[in-house]
């Protein structure tokens, strides 16, 4: 039977980012307790040229430690990140005032670098 | 309407809203995501004039399967320089940690060596112990339910998983009561197939009981198609 023109639908494919919160029970067990999901945008920077940046390791932990001490942070080292690494764990050092900050960095489907954890370090 | 707790699976009109902008034929499909996170700055330009990378690809090149590979005994391709540099790096272990060679290397080259291997063991350990956390085994175990179900509106084609029924038992009570099932089950309504590809814990609070995932999931989906993005059927003036 052929299907008419409003009930057709299209496959498609999508990659969410976000952040779930998770409580412990009574009994001991982690559920989740808020979502906020958000779509990667997988068209922007690719296709588009849109803020490269975010597709640069190093640049995306400079900034992210430029907002938590509000002021811009010059890194002049490069990021141990290896060319197809997607996780990594790294010390970014601001050059004006040498403070340090400890970058958990990952990789999104998007090509974008995220920030999963930032804090300073010694 | 969502009360309390925080639930957003934002899709900007996404499953089943009537706002829907830009419906697609093309197999990518995305929408617009909202900035987040510390990576978001004001003083960086969305619209830099800098040249796009090429997006990275995660899978070795081809040149280099294809220019040096060789059909191992198992008849797997493999680099053919692969077998010799991991044998040349073996001797080279040996000789490092064998008594002769070690008598031979300097009590700091020695030092450097445990220093690095005690940092790799260190950082190796803390990431599992991140990875290997309750709340993200949960987080985990969640996605697993997520990956046998799919939406009331992508149940076809012979596909004959459960609903996310599951999914919608294992959210904590507050959850539950803040979303109505027929609004969870709405949510996911054209999901045909959803998986988790990465979570990463961003803090947790032992004492309070709560903790904070960074997720990264991948869905199919059926999306109902618009009248705009139709199948096209175009011909030329000639044809006609």
């Amino acid at each position: 039977m052929a299907r008419t023109g409003t009930n057709e639908q299209v496959p498609a494919m999508a990659w969410y980012t976000g952040t779930l919160k998770l409580e412990r029970n009574s009994a001991g067990v982690w559920q989740i307790d808020s979502m906020a999901i958000t779509p990667e945008d997988i068209i922007s920077m690719q296709y588009g040229g849109h803020s490269p940046w975010r597709s640069d390791v190093q640049e995306v932990a400079q900034v992210a430690a430029g907002a938590y001490r509000k002021r811009e942070c010059g890194v002049d080292t490069p990021s141990p990140a290896a060319p197809r690494s997607s996780d990594i764990n790294w010390t970014v050092t601001c050059i004006d005032d040498g403070s340090k900050f400890a970058a958990h960095e990952v990789r999104l489907r998007s090509g974008e670098w995220h920030v999963v954890q930032l804090s300073p370090a010694r | 309407m969502i009360r309390g707790r925080y639930f957003q699976h934002q899709d900007n009109g996404g499953v089943g809203s009537k706002t829907m902008q830009r419906p697609s034929c093309q197999a990518a499909y995305t929408r617009r995501a909202t900035c987040s996170g510390p990576g978001t700055a004001a003083n960086r330009s969305r619209h830099s004039s800098r040249k796009p990378r090429p997006p990275d690809d995660l899978t070795p090149p081809q040149s280099a399967l294809h220019s040096r590979t060789k059909t191992g005994i198992t008849g797997e391709r493999r680099p053919a320089g692969d077998r010799y540099t991991r044998s040349r790096a073996m001797a080279l272990m040996q000789a490092l940690f064998s008594e002769s060679g070690g008598r031979n290397m300097t009590r700091s080259i020695r030092l450097l060596m445990w220093v690095l291997a005690g940092g790799f063991i260190v950082q190796a350990s803390f990431g599992q112990a991140q990875s290997d956390h309750p709340a993200v085994r949960s987080v985990r175990d969640w996605y697993k339910t997520c990956e046998s179900s799919a939406g009331i509106r992508a149940q076809y084609g012979g596909f004959v998983g459960g609903r996310f029924d599951e999914a919608y038992v294992l959210l904590s009570a507050a959850l539950k009561a803040a979303i109505p099932k027929a609004s969870f089950e709405e949510t996911y309504a054209e999901v045909a197939h959803m998986k988790l590809l990465q979570a990463h814990l961003v803090r947790v609070d032992e004492r309070a009981g709560a903790a904070e995932v960074f997720v990264e999931e991948e869905q199919r989906l059926w999306r109902a198609r618009a009248p705009t993005s139709r199948c096209r059927r175009w011909r030329g003036t000639r044809e006609r």
